[in-house]
This record gives C-alpha cells, sequence and structure tokens, in this order.
C-alpha cells in the first residue's frame, strides 16, 4: 500500500500562502505529475510530502497511515532532486549505497542491492567515478539509482530533468517513465515543462498561485480544459483565446456566432491551433511571423489585438504582411464565462 | 608604429615600477641583505666585518637558547593549532544553522580576531595577572591559591596557549563558515532523508568536504604561530628564563638587545627557510591534491 492522499494541505510563510488548502489523491504504482508556473507552490508541496518542509494546516497519508507529524526519513519516501544532491566526495558506489550504510545493511546485502540498481540505471561500468567525472544524464542515473536502493514504494522527483539537455531529456523521460512501471513506483513528479507531464503522467496536477486549478489525466486537461488558465498553460503553442467582447461575432463560424449571441454569459473563446484551417471566409487575420518545423509551420497572426497561433502541414504559401481569414469547426471551441472559467454547455 | 610600441613600453614600466619599488625595497633588498649579512661578523670600531661564511648557522645549531626557543614555538603549535581547528569547526557549525542572534554570535566568535595582538594581550594581562587578575578572583572563591601564572616556567607557555586559541579560534572559524556555505543545502536534505543523524551527517558528508579548508587553515595556522609575538612584549618578554619565548621574539632580542646582528640574520634566514617550505607546501597540497573536481 503506497498511495497517498493530501487532505486540505496549507504552509504559509509569513502572510503569503505558499500551498493554499490543496486536496489531491494518488493511487498507488501510477505517476502523478505537479505542474504549475515557477512560485505556484509546487516544490513546497513536494517537500511537505517529504517532511522537509512541515504544513502549516493540512494533512497527508502515505499507504493510508497518516505522516503529517512524521520526520522524513519515516516516511518511506526517496527523492530526487533537482541538482541531483550528490556526494561530491564520494563515488558512484558509495553515493548509491549512502543510505544502506546509515541504516547499517550488511556489506554482503549493500554490494548487491548497488550492483542491482547499477544495473537498471545502466551505471555498471562506472561506480568507481566520482561524480564530477560523470555527464549530467550520468549524474542524474546516479540519484535515480540512490532512490531506487532505498526500496521505498514512494518515489518524489523535483524538476529532475531541468539541468539536461533537450535531447538527453526525452531519453530520460522514456526511463523514468519505464522504471516507474517496472518497480512499479508510486511517483510525485513536480515540473513546469507541460511536455514533461503532458507525456509522462498518469495524472497532472496543475497549480497556480498555491491553488489547484484542474487535475486529471493528460487528454482531460488537453481536451477539457476547466479555465483559461488550463487552457493556455497545456499545449504549445497554447490555445488561442479570443475575448467575445473585443471580436466582431460575424467573423465566427455561423453556429458558433449564433451561440455566442444568443447567451450573453460567454466571455471568451478558445481553440487550439491543430483545429485552424485558412478558408475563403472566416475571421480575417493579419500574418506576422511562421516557424517552420519540417513537418509543420506555426503561423502566428494578429486578430485586433489578439495573437492568434496555428498549424499548417508542411510549408505554406504564408509570409508575414498576409491577410488571410481564418475558420475552425465549431465543435471544437472551448467556451469560458466571464471569470475564464469553462461553461458546462456541451 | 614605433612610437606605438615605445608608448606601450612606457605604460608598462609605470605601472609596473611602483609595486616593484614597494616589493624590492621591503621584501626582495631585506631579505638578501639579511642573507648577507649572516655571512659576515658583526663590525665595531676597533674590529671591521669579516666573512665568516657558515659559522653563524654552525652557532645556531650550538645555542641551546635557540633550541630552547624552537621547540617553544613546536609546543605552542601543538597546543594551538588542533584545538583552534575543532573549536573554529563548532563555532561555524553553529552560526552556519539558522539560530536566533546568528549575526551577533558570528560578530562575537569573530571580535578577537578584529583586535590587535597588543590588545589582546593587555585584556589576557588582566585575566592572569597574580592574586587581583581575573582567573585567581575566580578560583579563589573555590579556595584554590593564588598563582602567578606568568610568572612561573611550567604554566607561562600553556597560558600563552590559551590566549592564542582565543584569539586564532575566531579566525579560522570564518574559513569553516564560507566552506560549510560552498556546502549545496539539498545534499543535508538528501542524507536527511535517508535517515543520516546530525553527527553521521557531519562525519560523513561535511567533514570530508572541508577538507581542502582544513588543510589550508593547518598551514595558515602553523605560520601564524610563528609570526605572532606582538603579544610577548607586553606579557613575559620571553621569560621567564625564556620559558615563553619564541624565535621571532628571540631575533628581535638578538638583533635589537643583545646588538648581534650577525646572529639575528642567521636566526632570520632559518625562520625564512622554513617559512617558505610551509608555504611550497601549501601551494601544492592546497592546490593539486584535495581537489574533488
Amino acid at each position: 500500500m503506497s498511495g497517498i492522499e493530501i487532505k486540505n494541505l496549507t504552509r504559509v510563510f509569513g502572510d503569503v500562502k505558499a500551498v493554499d488548502n490543496v486536496s489531491f489523491s494518488v493511487p498507488e504504482k501510477t505517476f502523478t505529475v505537479l505542474l504549475g508556473p515557477s512560485g505556484c507552490g509546487k516544490s513546497t508541496l513536494l517537500r511537505m510530502l517529504c517532511g522537509l518542509e512541515s504544513a502549516t494546516s493540512g494533512q497527508v497519508f502515505i499507504g493510508g497511515k497518516d505522516v503529517t507529524s512524521l520526520e522524513a526519513a519515516r516516511r518511506g519516501v526517496s527523492m530526487v532532486f533537482q541538482s541531483y544532491a550528490l556526494f561530491p566526495h564520494l563515488d558512484v558506489k558509495e553515493n548509491i549505497q549512502f543510505g544502506l550504510k546509515v541504516r547499517r545493511v550488511p556489506k554482503a546485502e549493500r554490494a548487491e542491492k548497488t550492483q542491482a540498481a547499477a544495473e537498471i540505471v545502466g551505471l555498471s561500468g562506472l561506480l568507481d567515478r566520482k561524480p564530477a567525472n560523470l555527464s549530467g544524464g550520468q549524474r542524474q542515473r546516479v540519484a535515480l539509482a540512490r532512490s531506487i536502493v532505498s526500496e521505498q514504494s514512494v518515489c518524489l522527483m523535483d524538476e529532475p530533468l531541468s539541468n539536461l539537455d533537450a535531447k538527453l531529456r526525452a531519453e530520460m523521460r522514456d526511463e523514468i517513465r519505464s522504471l516507474q512501471q517496472r518497480l512499479g513506483l508510486t511517483v510525485v513528479y513536480v515540473t513546469h515543462d507541460q511536455v514533461e507531464a503532458m507525456s509522462m503522467a498518469d495524472q497532472i496536477v496543475l497549480l497556480d498561485a498555491g491553488k489547484i486549478v484542474q487535475a486529471g489525466t493528460p487528454a482531460e486537461l488537453y481536451t477539457r480544459p476547466e479555465s483559461v488558465f488550463s487552457a493556455r498553460f497545456v499545449g504549445i503553442p497554447p490555445m488561442n483565446i479570443l475575448s467575445i467582447e473585443m471580436s466582431d461575432h460575424d467573423d465566427f463560424p455561423a453556429a458558433l456566432s449564433k451561440t455566442v449571441n444568443s447567451n450573453p454569459s460567454i466571455g471568451f473563446i478558445g481553440v487550439r491551433p491543430e483545429h485552424i484551417s485558412v478558408t475563403s471566409t472566416g475571421l480575417p487575420v493579419t500574418v506576422f511571423g511562421t516557424d517552420y518545423f519540417g513537418g509543420e509551420t506555426v503561423v502566428r497572426a494578429h486578430y485586433r489585438d489578439s495573437t492568434i497561433y496555428f498549424r499548417c502541414a508542411d510549408q505554406p504559401d504564408i509570409k508575414p504582411g498576409d491577410e488571410l481569414n481564418i475558420s475552425w469547426p465549431e465543435k471544437q471551441t472551448h467556451i469560458f464565462d466571464q471569470n475564464k472559467i469553462r461553461m458546462a454547455s456541451d | 608604429m614605433l612610437m606605438e610600441t615605445h608608448k606601450r613600453h612606457l605604460l608598462g614600466w609605470a605601472l609596473f615600477t611602483p609595486a616593484a619599488i614597494l616589493l624590492i625595497a621591503f621584501t626582495h633588498y631585506p631579505t638578501i641583505a639579511t642573507f648577507i649579512n649572516s655571512l659576515f661578523s658583526n663590525s665595531s670600531i676597533i674590529r671591521p666585518s669579516r666573512f665568516i661564511g657558515v659559522e653563524g648557522y654552525q652557532d645556531l645549531f650550538d645555542d641551546p637558547v635557540f633550541w630552547k626557543v624552537f621547540s617553544n614555538n613546536i609546543w605552542l603549535a601543538l597546543g594551538t593549532i588542533p584545538t583552534s581547528i575543532g573549536l573554529a569547526i563548532i563555532m561555524a557549525l553553529i552560526v552556519n544553522k539558522a539560530v536566533p542572534g546568528r549575526s551577533f554570535l558570528r560578530i562575537a566568535y569573530f571580535t578577537p580576531t578584529m583586535l590587535p595582538m597588543i590588545a589582546v594581550a593587555n585584556i589576557w594581562l588582566f585575566f592572569y595577572a597574580p592574586e587581583i587578575g581575573m582567573l585567581d578572583q575566580v578560583l579563589g572563591l573555590f579556595g584554590i591559591d593564588s598563582h602567578n601564572w606568568l610568572g612561573n616556567p611550567s604554566t607561562v607557555l600553556p597560558a600563552i596557549i590559551v590566549m592564542t586559541i582565543w584569539k586564532e579560534a575566531g579566525f579560522f572559524m570564518i574559513f569553516y563558515l564560507a566552506g560549510l556555505q560552498t556546502i549545496s543545502p539539498e545534499l543535508a536534505e538528501a542524507a536527511e532523508l535517508e535517515g543520516s543523524s546530525r553527527w553521521n551527517f557531519f562525519w560523513r558528508v561535511q567533514y570530508p568536504l572541508l577538507l581542502p579548508t582544513t588543510l589550508f587553515v593547518l598551514i595558515n595556522a602553523f605560520l601564524n604561530s610563528f609570526k605572532l609575538v606582538d603579544h610577548l612584549f607586553v606579557l613575559t618578554k620571553g621569560g621567564p628564563d625564556n620559558a615563553s619565548n619564541l624565535i621571532l621574539y628571540y631575533i628581535y632580542e638578538t638583533a635589537f638587545s643583545f646588538l648581534d646582528i650577525s646572529y639575528a640574520s642567521a636566526l632570520t634566514v632559518f625562520l625564512l627557510l622554513l617559512l617558505a617550505v610551509t608555504a611550497l607546501a601549501q601551494f601544492y597540497f592546497v592546490d593539486k591534491r584535495v581537489h574533488y573536481r
């Protein structure tokens, strides 16, 4: 039993609420990502989970047991730090078995477990190296091995990939995800990178200003954003949001303009860049830039004061300065009220 | 083109000269002059100076007072260095934590280092004075008889060792504090999660990571134990019977009280060699050996 349950957790620093009445649960053997912009309280939340930070109020349950007032070492969690937190004077082997030594595990057992963990992360040949002589990715693996060897079923990760280059990051994403599934770990993973969240998570908990904005599977967050914040945080380029007040409704697809005109509480509409296409009539926009990515091109255009991104296959004949009309299927429209909250119309 | 080069040379010399004058006048020339003096006898009105070669250095090895002050110096080093390093580490660990009044504590620990050695000696003279001194006053409350701490050959060196520790430990604390602050706080958190106790963390992580600091401090402390003599002028003048005399003070006495410039020069060259060897060891070890990167 290693599921995690967070109940009404709050952490106050001075008069700032870093984490504000947060509740969610992490089912056993699943991968949950705490996602949000920097300063949203995701790291503080993680640190309260493992006991490095105390909670102002609320409770943390791990495996059904209330661990809120338990010290970090006795909560049954391991952690991978952003900077990896490797001991620079110890070689890889000593780094991996640091905790085993603390817990006075017999020597033979220690060696066996260290070897096994090193093999899992592919470090077997590097056990005698000092951290300074390892690449970023290898250091990351040492941190993972240290976490594996502790044999805790809950593993917490604080932006573990942010110090790696893009290629390595993609590799390690796969590796961490498959490791989690192979070892049946319950992982809570903090990141501000929505690509990591989308590609790894079973559940994403999106945070802003200490509060949960939305929690759900990556697909739920992408296809049914609960608010404009979720809509714009998940997805690259972000969802296009148009203010009703600032738009001419007649430029919208016909059925949509009817809906908008009949419902005065609608404040904003949103549409994903991949659902927009260039048409003969529709929203008039002026192109101001194009980004060619090979398989697709992202076109950046202005509609009045708003910026609109849309995707085109391959390399369309569009240049900055072009004036185009765009449209999208009505059912791909996300409708938000005046407070930027999703409206339960569909 | 040629003018340009001339100008650049001129500028180079202009920048170099002030530093060169100072270095040559106050470091290089005196060193060389001292070495030459040590090879010649003292001149007087009736006997001019003559070349004596290494005779001065032979005298040094036959001089029981020299061996006495040299061993005093070694005892001073042995008595002060380990204790003040130990205290420095403890103080640094204390003020590195978020304890209440931390900046006050830091200043308090560092104050003895900021005081001139003469002032320190004056303070401690008051502590050590027989009958009226603070130490005797306090001991008197427990019925312990008065001691002449600085007047007794068996207590004078320990008394000076205690004072030197008081003066030095705060200085070394600064280096340890700097060393501790280069250790990432995440290491402490990682260790905490593994269930490592404070002592275990100190012994397995902080202490090894402070090894470069320790080596640096060790060598500086050793050099300091030969360089610090100001307090002897106030406290003991090297007495009684050279029981607290140190090499540098002995050189001063030889040169300016006994007016034996030749022998004083030989002593100086010996001390310079000793310090130079130590400094070289410092470069070698600190720069090459104790590095993790």
